[in-house]
């Protein structure tokens, strides 16, 4: 089915860039209340180290037109002195394919040196930051960071880049306000709720209702670009292939390389993660085998192809890389895609009847999406 | 265990507008090569991961939203 190689699932052919997650550090200066890293120690990577594994990198990535190196941690910017080595050695000589920068920070311990640096080195190294919303949001999910945190540095600098936003089962009742509070200080935003927590159902009746005065929000003011949240693509559903498919570029595209050299999947295999017991039993898997990542239990589910799930946390959480959280954490989905579709419908009708009435291949793809969750799932 | 039905949520006239967009546009979009309209060639999670709780660079860097090379 052409369409949907296209869309949604799309990607042989064209993925072309490799990204190189360098876990330059297992210390964090917070302690989130989702955090799904339980191994935090002062490990780190030497400067020598990093310069090795970026050589190696280019000559290890034959099969892909670009690199893109991401610093991550514990919390990275802990180990500026390292990244902004390792760049301006990176920069100083010639490589033999094109490649970027990028970081996940929580901006907490951004000093002025610092933003003097990045905002000088911005158009090869890219940030983007971990904030939780509402200044209520993160003091409550993020160890009281509020304050430490300078939003318009961020904006300012990258204002492409969407803003991380994670939402807990406390702070969920400001989802909505936090959204649009980010949008107003000038961010995109991708969100989404904590994975690896309990989600309990009797939060559901809550997400709905604030999913619904975001809706509100975006379908009054549509030159915001929705978050994420209300942002799935649905045309994913569209893919009839049989067979397994991975969600993620995990062992595909993605590699991470930890403090000691040693390569990961992607950084939810880590020892920062996962204990060495089940790094053991990971070591034992063909990870190029796609029916390990592959449900059944999701078989005859009409959204399969658009659920998100990482496979690091299943196999942290539940043993298994296809282990899905289906009791909980499978609700919020379902209700998350069922207010996608009603913003959606809605949206498109706006556009359908407005005066260029200008209807996209994503807003047709979209429409047939919806038109075929429902065919699926009425009663 | 939440059900999953779209009835509870969308109406059968907006279903109806739903499907008029398709049929209005069946035509213009049969022939078009989606990978370029819809633009997920860069993403390296295939488009879909949104949602998930990953480092946040697949956000950034998909639908060309993000940064494609560097020197």
């Amino acid at each position: 089915m052409q369409e949907l190689e296209t869309a949604a699932a799309t990607g042989e052919k064209d993925r072309k860039r490799r990204t190189v997650i360098l876990v330059v550090t297992h210390r964090c200066n917070l302690s989130c209340s989702y955090c799904y890293q339980n191994n935090k120690s002062d490990k780190r990577m030497t400067l020598e180290q990093a310069k090795h594994i970026f050589a190696r990198m280019f000559e290890e990535s034959a099969a892909f037109g670009e690199i893109e190196f991401d610093f991550l941690g514990g919390e990275p910017l802990l180990e500026f002195e390292l990244i902004r080595d390792l760049c301006e050695w990176a920069w100083n000589q010639s490589w033999s394919k094109p490649y970027l920068f990028f970081t996940t920070t929580n901006g907490t311990v951004m000093t002025g040196e610092m933003k003097e640096w990045f905002s000088k080195n911005k158009e090869g190294f890219y940030i983007s930051l971990s904030f939780d919303g509402l200044a209520e949001a993160q003091r409550m999910n993020r160890s009281n960071s509020d304050d430490l945190v300078d939003l318009d540095f961020f904006a300012a600098n990258w204002p492409d880049q969407p803003i991380k936003m994670t939402v807990s089962p406390d702070s969920l009742p400001l989802l909505a306000d936090g959204i649009i509070f980010l949008h107003k200080k000038g961010f995109k935003i991708g969100a989404n709720l904590a994975l690896g927590i309990h989600w309990d159902l009797a939060l559901i009746g809550e997400f709905n209702r604030q999913l619904d005065r975001l809706m509100d929000f975006y379908l009054a003011n549509p030159e915001y670009s929705p978050a994420t949240i209300l942002d799935m693509k649905l045309y994913g559903v569209l893919d009839e292939e049989a067979g397994p498919k991975k969600f993620c570029g995990t062992h595909d595209h993605m590699v991470t390389i930890d403090t000691d050299g040693e390569a990961y999947p992607c950084h939810t295999f880590t020892p920062l993660v996962l204990s060495p017991e089940q790094i053991s039993e990971l070591r034992g898997l063909d990870l190029d085998d796609l029916d390990i990542y592959h449900s059944e239990k999701c078989d005859k589910c009409a959204v399969q192809r658009v659920c998100p799930t990482c496979y690091g946390l299943n196999f942290k959480f539940r043993g298994k890389l296809s282990g899905r959280d289906t009791e909980n954490y499978c609700s919020f989905v379902k209700a998350q895609v069922l207010a996608n579709c009603k913003f959606q419908a809605r949206r498109l009708q706006a556009v359908a009847t407005s005066e260029t009435g200008e209807i996209s291949h994503e807003d047709f793809l979209t429409a047939k999406s919806i038109l075929k969750i429902a065919s699926l799932t009425n009663p | 265990m939440f059900d999953l039905i779209l009835s509870a949520v969308l109406t059968t006239a907006e279903l109806r507008n739903l499907e008029k967009i398709v049929a209005d546009h069946q035509g213009q979009f049969a022939k078009v090569d989606s990978k370029k309209s819809v633009s997920t060639n860069d993403c390296i999670c295939s488009g879909s991961c949104m949602g998930s709780d990953c480092t946040g660079h697949c956000i950034g860097t998909c639908k060309g939203q993000g940064p494609s090379t560097s020197r």
